[in-house]
């Protein structure tokens, strides 16, 4: 927009020029083309009034006037292409400010939708591992359960095979050489009548 | 004499296989002893030491060991009981006495076989009974083969207790 109104004022500029210098050439040729009425002495006089009225004084002050009338649509021009530059330069700051804040509103927009988007995968990400930690603690868990009701029972039935084992070595390093066999005899005697008629069949049968 | 399961009696001093294997050895050099002073003097009379055991074998079946003859029966019933091999081995959980020995035998000759011979072992283990092995069974009658019989028992009892 600024260079379009530079190109109109050097346009003024150059167009009052080109009159000016129009109008100085038909006075030029007004003057020197008018036909001679009285002869030479017409031609003379003529140049001669001509020559008082457009003296250098004359042509001075025109250029003078010129000058003035020119520097005052430059100024003009000047002025007017100032307020013009101040207005576009406002008009554009503003647009670019609007410019400016819709995409960074947009760009604002797009980055916490995406930072939502982020947060709802990891939330979901989250969830996800949550649910299969308690999955594999449970089976962890049951397994662990499992495994130590086994070893319960397996101590237990262990225990209890070797109850006798552990009871009568206990017994045994509790009376220690306390009961003489002399003590023992009746009951040896009693247990041997027990098994009495099987060791008659086992020698009767050797 | 000829029949050993009818007269020969076995005294309870000899319990156990290494004592009537002494008893052969004995007799058997006693009898070659006598035999060989015979042929250097037939008439000489026999200044014979024999040992507690084969006194009291002597004893018991009223033997004449001069006798040649007798020697040679005793000899022959010892022959015909090592072959019988009637062998139960017996355990304890201490050293046994020979009373007690003696009082085991003399069950097993009254109640299992009057030829029989034990053999006697230490088994700490066994803690209070005895452990008795014949040719072909054993027999655990020691408190741990009691305890295993009533195990069922035991644990139930154990069980109550553990309740309580």
């Amino acid at each position: 927009m600024t260079i379009w109104w530079f190109y109109l004022v050097a346009a003024f500029i150059v167009a009052a020029g080109s009159g000016f210098i129009w109008l100085t050439v038909q006075i030029s040729k007004k003057t020197l083309g008018q036909p001679k009425l009285f002869g030479s002495d017409i031609d003379s006089t003529t140049k001669e009034v001509v020559g008082h009225i457009f003296n250098d004084e004359f042509r001075e002050e025109l250029k003078n006037r010129g000058r003035l009338q020119f520097e005052k649509i430059i100024n003009d021009s000047a002025e007017f292409l100032q307020q013009d530059l101040r207005l576009t330069s406002s008009q554009l700051n503003a647009y670019m400010k609007n410019e400016l804040t819709s995409k960074v509103h947009e760009e604002l927009t797009k980055y916490e939708q995406s930072i939502n988007d982020a947060r709802d995968q990891a939330i979901d990400s989250i969830k996800k591992t949550s649910l299969a930690l308690d999955e594999q603690r449970q089976v962890l868990g049951a397994e662990v359960q499992k495994d130590v009701a086994e070893e319960k029972v397996r101590i237990i039935n262990n225990f209890i095979n070797q109850l006798t084992d552990i009871v009568s070595h206990y017994i045994t390093s509790a009376i220690g050489s306390e009961i003489d066999l002399n003590d023992q005899l009746d009951y040896i005697l009693a247990n041997l009548e027990t098994n009495k008629q099987a060791m008659i069949e086992d020698i009767k049968n050797v | 004499m000829s029949d050993s399961k009818k007269y020969f009696k076995l005294p309870l001093s000899v319990s156990q296989p290494v004592d009537l294997n002494r008893l052969i050895h004995e007799l058997t050099q006693l009898n070659e002893d006598i035999n060989q002073k015979t042929i250097r003097n037939p008439n000489i009379k026999q200044d014979i030491n024999i040992s507690a055991k084969m006194t009291d074998v002597l004893k018991a079946n009223n033997i004449d060991i001069t006798a040649k003859e007798h020697r040679d029966s005793l000899l022959n019933v010892f022959n015909r009981l090592n072959e019988r091999d009637r062998v139960i081995n017996i355990s304890f959980a201490s050293e046994a006495s020979p009373e007690f020995i003696a009082k085991i035998t003399e069950w097993f000759r009254n109640e299992i076989d009057p030829y029989c011979f034990i053999v006697v072992g230490i088994n700490p283990t066994i803690g209070v009974g005895c452990i008795a092995r014949t040719t072909n069974r054993v027999f655990d009658m020691s408190l741990k083969g009691g305890l295993s019989g009533t195990r069922k028992l035991l644990t139930s009892r154990i069980r109550e207790l553990d309740k309580v």
